[in-house]
């Protein structure tokens, strides 16, 4: 499995990246559900959300794959595997089928059409960067200085700097069903969801596949992908 | 194969600004066999058979110890015994090669054992190269041999000794002996810490068999091949050092293997049932105040099995309450390392006339083995300097001190005593 750092390299390992040593996920056995226990949209549950979870007996363990409280999986009616050892392994035992999501930027055309200042200069040359989304919270902006500890940043400070881009930008975080949502922190210049410009306020469910257009030409694309 | 436990011990909290980050590694081996019997053994001993030792009833003590030393290889593994003047002779077996070990080549050897004579020099290389040469026809076999002495390399230099040395890491272990105090404490301590063995004084010959059968019970106790500690540290970070700090202080920084840019591993040679600690310091250059990294994963290997693992950690933070607590392990062997180079300064000093010194260093030293509750120190220091307040480290040197005392403080240095754990 190779998971994407908050400074764009590939890792082997899931705790911490292997190339520069920056924290990706706090993994321990209480924790690894945390991490990368997604639920597809599709899925069907083997427990309905007002029955108790079997595994842990709480109520409010969600609709999806996983049990929130316990990890229980529910389709196939087992506990998750925390005999395995630190590390990726404990991370990829977590679920029976994880998912790791990624955010992809990139600089984008359309959004500079979008944002609609011809004059600016758009960096052809920059190839952007993924980035393995590993917190609940993913606050993306210039300068995310008032993120909290527990959120992840992804701070797009540049070069190539995007002038439209505000200091704290926007936030994803992951529901409770597992499902991504971004909200607008209010940027000076707004955020678009596949080229429609989100609501002031609330947020809004993202999908895999869906497009994040933030500032003159930044455009974050929002994947699943197997590990 | 051999169970292992890894702990770390640290204060990851840094101040803003702040860029070591230190950890000590402790490292228990259950000695369970969890997959399979323990590794094939070979086992040389190798006896100084020069001049010196007819005086004092050395080599009949000798014979006695190395019979001795006989009984306790277990059936099965190859052995020989090499005895040492300005050249090596192997005493036993006498076809080449290695013999393996039964109820008959035990008694054979025993007999050679007792046929050991007195004459000649001391090259000490050259008992080495032979043993190298007898492991070498018994590959796939881990290799340990133990050195006894009474004098000091004569038929050799220093540098022969360490191109010796150089060829031999890797190949075998070897736990060194000196009996008496004609032999030199650094020429004992350069071969042990080589070949990753231990180093001590026997103050006299009858001395000897106990620490032959020990030497080797604990050989045989080895349940593991070489053991490697690879440790990975993030770019733009280097390991400022890297040393084992318990059962003794040996510095390790040296003998890393690099494995690519960012890894390297350090020999930690076989393992019984036993703990040892190791003190990791990484350069790390300062991240900004709330950032988390990884400062260093330090795995324990058995060829490329991992054994153990272990993360060492960083965080910045403006709380000064968090970055100024002192992790107890690492300032205990901290500790412990100065008080092993307090006491070969203070020593070396004392032996130049350099009272002063000396008398800082080992007052110094008297201090630290009285905090840390190094009995065992304390006590031999007692012997070369009278303390008048160990609190202060306030002493005076001693006008007359015997050569054992002095050489068995030297010797036994590096001895450290385990941290009290915290958790």
């Amino acid at each position: 499995m190779t998971v994407v750092c908050s400074n764009g390299h590939p890792s082997a390992t899931a705790d911490y990246c292997d190339q520069c040593g920056v924290l990706i996920a706090k993994v321990s056995a209480g924790e690894q559900t945390e991490i990368l226990s997604v639920v597809d949209d599709d899925d069907t549950s083997a427990v309905a959300p007002d029955e108790p979870c079997p595994g842990c007996g709480t109520m409010s363990h969600g609709d999806g794959h996983f049990c929130e409280c316990c990890g229980y999986d529910f389709r196939t009616s087992s506990m998750p595997n925390n005999g395995s050892s630190e590390g990726v392994s404990g991370v990829a035992g977590a679920a029976v089928e994880p998912v790791v999501w990624e955010a992809v930027v990139r600089a984008d055309r359309e959004q500079l059409e979008r944002f609609g200042d011809e004059g600016l200069d758009f960096p052809d040359a920059w190839e952007g960067l993924t980035v393995a989304l590993v917190a609940r919270a993913v606050r993306i902006g210039r300068n995310c200085e008032q993120a909290e500890a527990h959120e992840q940043k992804i701070e797009l400070s540049g070069p190539p700097l995007d002038p439209g881009m505000s200091r704290e930008h926007a936030m994803l975080e992951r529901h409770s069903d597992g499902v991504w949502e971004v909200r607008d922190l209010g940027s000076t210049n707004g955020t678009w969801i596949n080229a429609e410009l989100a609501p002031l306020a609330g947020a809004r469910r993202l999908q895999d596949g869906d497009r994040i257009g933030l500032g003159a030409w930044t455009m974050i694309e929002i994947r699943a992908r197997e590990p | 194969m051999s169970t292992f436990t890894t702990e770390i011990y640290q204060n990851e909290y840094l101040p803003a600004g702040g860029s070591d980050v230190n950890a000590i590694v402790s490292i228990t081996s259950a000695g369970e066999n969890g997959h399979g019997p323990a590794p094939e053994a070979a086992e040389i001993v190798l006896v100084d058979t020069s001049g010196s030792m007819a005086t004092s009833r050395k080599l009949r003590a000798a014979r006695t110890a190395t019979a001795a030393a006989i009984d306790c290889i277990r059936d099965g593994v190859a052995f020989a015994v090499i005895a040492g003047t300005h050249v090596a002779r192997v005493a036993y077996p006498p076809q080449h090669g290695l013999a393996i070990a039964s109820p008959s080549t035990r008694l054979d050897a025993q007999e050679a054992a007792q046929r050991l004579k007195a004459d000649g020099g001391t090259a000490i290389g050259s008992w080495l190269t032979a043993a190298a040469e007898l492991f070498a026809t018994a590959p796939g076999r881990v290799c340990h041999a133990i050195l006894l002495t009474d004098g000091e390399n004569e038929h050799e230099s220093r540098e022969q000794l360490q191109g010796v040395l150089a060829a031999c890491e890797g190949r075998f272990q070897c736990d060194c002996r000196g009996v008496g105090t004609d032999w030199q404490v650094s020429e004992l301590r350069l071969i042990a810490t080589a070949l990753l063995g231990s180093v001590d004084i026997l103050a006299g010959a009858d001395e000897m068999e106990a620490a032959f059968r020990t030497m080797i019970e604990e050989a045989m106790g080895k349940a593991t091949r070489e053991v490697g500690l690879r440790v990975w540290t993030p770019q733009g970070t280097s390991v400022a050092f890297l040393r084992q700090v318990a059962p003794s202080v040996t510095d390790l920084s040296d003998r890393a293997v690099a494995v690519n840019e960012l890894t390297a591993d350090y020999p930690t040679g076989t393992w019984g049932v036993e703990s040892r600690d190791y003190h990791l310091c990484v350069a790390v250059p300062p991240r900004e105040l709330g950032d988390e990294m990884l400062a260093a994963r330090v795995s324990l290997i058995e060829g490329e099995e991992i054994l153990g693992q272990g993360l060492v950690k960083a965080i910045w933070t403006d709380d000064e309450q968090l970055s100024t607590r002192i992790n107890r392990e690492v300032a205990h062997y901290t500790g412990q390392a100065e008080l092993a180079d307090c006491i070969q300064d203070g020593l070396e000093a004392r032996r130049a006339g350099d009272e002063a010194t000396a008398t800082f260093k080992l007052g110094r030293a008297v201090q630290l083995a009285s905090d840390s509750g190094n009995d065992a120190t304390m006590k031999l220091l007692a012997s070369v300097v009278e303390v008048d307040d160990a609190a202060t480290g306030t002493v005076r040197l001693r006008r007359s001190v015997s050569d054992l005392d002095e050489m068995t403080l030297e010797t036994r240095s590096t001895k450290t005593v385990r941290a009290r754990q915290s958790q």
